[in-house]
């Protein structure tokens, strides 16, 4: 992994290491964080449930189900929404908001950027389009 | 009542997308929704935590004296319940009534 600690950016993969649907769960600065490509959106969230501290980032992904009325039932944004492995705890992948109570229990979420290399002064390639999650 | 609020609330947050029509925590549904009355009431030995438990069950909103009228051990008005802050009286022996039934 490839840190600047100036600019807390970190490189933590090349673009095909974690397809669509995966993640990847690394520790950045002593911080277990994971990784989500959601159809090639990167999301980056504090790998700890802010309910009990459970592994979050191991949970399942899943869609958001809402209902205007009781039997009227949506179920879209699949693959955007993080169950914690403990209790079901719902969060959305995008924001580290919770579904249930966005405002006041969230899990930290940090920025990622997809970037694309030029060079590297000691590179014998050019491995392009890495992911950087940017600490926040 | 206080026991399944929190309980209610607790499981909510694990299951919501089960029952995802809903908009606010279940004991806020309960507080809005839900009135219960006096009878039958299991009384602590310690009347703080009658008071207590009035408090955590928002019972200024969610309680109504009721006598259990004609069972001959009945409560009276005048002898149940310990001293209860005045406002908080009012609010069970008539206010939450009065707003219940449109009075």
């Amino acid at each position: 992994m490839v840190s600047n600690a100036a600019t807390k950016r970190h490189v933590v993969a090349r673009v095909g290491d974690i397809p669509p649907g995966e993640r990847l769960i690394t520790d950045i600065a002593g911080r277990s964080i994971g990784v989500f490509n959601v159809d090639g959106r990167f999301y980056a969230l504090r790998n700890s449930c802010p309910h009990q501290g459970g592994p979050l980032c191991l949970g399942r992904t899943v869609g958001l189900v809402m209902a205007t009325r009781p039997g009227e039932i949506s179920y879209t944004r699949e693959g955007e929404i993080l169950r914690c492995p403990w209790h079901g705890w719902e969060f959305d992948l995008a924001t580290g908001r919770s579904v249930f109570d966005p405002n006041r229990t969230r899990v930290k979420s940090y920025p990622v950027e997809v970037e694309e290399l030029q060079a590297e002064t000691y590179a014998v390639e050019i491995e392009r389009d890495r992911v950087v999650v940017i600490l926040t | 009542m206080p026991h399944v609020m929190w309980r209610l609330d607790k499981n909510w947050k694990a299951l919501r997308s089960e029952c995802p029509w809903l908009t606010q925590k279940p004991s806020e549904i309960i507080v809005e929704h839900f009135r219960l009355t006096t009878q039958p009431i299991e009384e602590p030995d310690d009347d703080k935590h009658l008071l207590q438990i009035f408090e955590m069950m928002d019972a200024a909103h969610t309680l109504m004296f009721s006598s259990d009228y004609p069972h001959w051990d009945f409560d009276s008005p005048q002898q149940a319940f310990p001293r209860l802050p005045a406002d908080l009286k009012r609010r069970i022996f008539a206010e939450n009534a009065r707003e219940l039934y449109g009075l």
